[in-house]
């Protein structure tokens, strides 16, 4: 029950993160352009995912982490309406690869920097396939490339963050 | 005043999931602004609370899908100048693909959010859609807590600015500071709630499928099996 309750209050938590970044999202997005947006951004989207499974250590964690805040973003007015379950679906599941690639035995600062860092390819695949983001191979793999990078200090801070709770 | 009668949830959500689905899946102009049509009409009839915020949001984002559109699409003849920039065909074209498709998933998504209220959501996922305990739970919980986050929320970003400090969710240290707080406060929250609730002895219920199609959803239904057919025959 306590389990399933932290993964309520990380649905809420960033529900309202998610929420907020929206703005800031769209605000670099206007000045920058989109591929600036997702860099500086999108680390923050994959977050959840390392924290509810440094925290609650079982399997599905990490997939419930990242899919259920996008499902609350889905039913709370964003722009980006129903398309939020498709990421957090995607998202979900490269995160929750690398805990299964280690067995659900490792819970450590790699492992969720990997399961934050993993979701930068589902992401641009739903972005080209959504947004026709589409460019030369080389050019796709520098976006992925950085993304993770985003990705990887995001889920960093998320292990962070899941150690401060569990003292 | 009369009022329309609204659709039953899992309506909205079969037409908000098949409307953005094809959306991805279109290319053509004239497809995607046919799709386009009827989700405008639908909105303005049942969504319209609300739903100034989602076309700011979604105006904003419209710059940045020029920039995209002029940096990697901008072939063809030109169409007009921008300042120094000569605009073509394949930007323009991009770019209004793009901006169709965004609105199609923007007022998709708000014809099911504003129509009903999350808490109303959450209960046809339960009884419509028998949703299973292990997504429906925390959902509810967290639409039950989502409030009390928003203050925690507001509280820590007031303290952050009295004390001088940014609350810049850019800067990832900041964000760390703000997640940080929200995740202990509501940890213990939630860890007293879980116990409460087993001591309470909580138990899981099983719902029964209460699907009631009224005459305005079987109308929603046809026009969308109606828009899949025209686009894909058309």
């Amino acid at each position: 029950m306590v389990d399933i309750l932290v993964l309520g209050v990380i649905t809420a938590v960033f529900g309202v993160v998610f929420y907020a970044m929206w703005s800031v999202y769209y605000a670099v997005k206007a000045v920058g352009g989109p591929i600036i947006a997702r860099l500086v951004t999108y680390g923050v989207w994959f977050m959840p995912a390392p924290l509810a499974a440094s925290i609650i250590r079982k399997k599905g964690s990490a997939f419930l982490g990242e899919f259920l805040p996008a499902f609350l973003e889905a039913i709370l007015p964003t722009v980006g309406g129903v398309t939020n379950i498709y990421y957090g679906l995607g998202q979900g599941l490269f995160s929750e690869l690398v805990y299964l690639a280690r067995r659900y035995r490792k819970y450590g600062l790699i492992e969720a920097g990997l399961a934050s860092a993993l979701p930068a390819i589902p992401a641009v695949t739903l972005d080209a396939i959504l947004f026709g983001d589409i460019y030369p191979v080389n050019e796709m793999l520098l976006i992925i490339i950085a993304i993770a990078i985003s990705g990887f200090i995001y889920g960093v801070i998320a292990y962070y963050i899941s150690k401060t709770i569990r003292k | 005043m009369y009022r329309m009668t609204k659709p039953r949830i899992l309506t909205i959500l079969i037409y908000a999931f098949t409307t953005s689905t094809l959306a991805f899946i279109y290319r053509d102009l004239y497809d995607l602004l046919v799709l386009l049509a009827p989700t405008i009409i639908l909105v303005f009839i049942y969504a319209r609370r609300g739903l100034h915020w989602i076309i700011i949001g979604v105006l904003i984002g419209l710059l940045g899908l020029f920039i995209n559109a002029i940096a990697f699409s901008n072939t063809g003849e030109t169409v007009f100048r921008l300042f120094t920039i000569e605009v073509k065909t394949g930007a323009v074209h991009a770019f209004l693909v793009v901006s169709i498709r965004l609105f199609i998933i923007a007022f998709a998504g708000a014809l099911l959010a504003l129509t009903y209220s999350p808490i109303e959501i959450y209960r046809s996922l339960i009884y419509e859609l028998k949703t299973p305990v292990i997504i429906a739970f925390p959902v509810a919980y967290a639409l039950r807590i989502l409030p009390v986050v928003k203050r925690d929320y507001s509280e820590i970003v007031f303290q952050r600015k009295q004390r001088g400090l940014k609350t810049n969710l850019l800067n990832p240290l900041d964000l760390a500071s703000v997640v940080t707080l929200l995740m202990v406060v509501n940890y213990e929250r939630a860890k007293w709630s879980g116990i409460s609730a087993e001591l309470r002895g909580l138990r899981r219920i099983k719902p029964e499928f209460q699907y009631k199609p009224r005459i305005v959803d079987y109308i929603l239904l046809t026009l969308l099996v109606l828009l899949v057919v025209y686009t894909i025959a058309f």
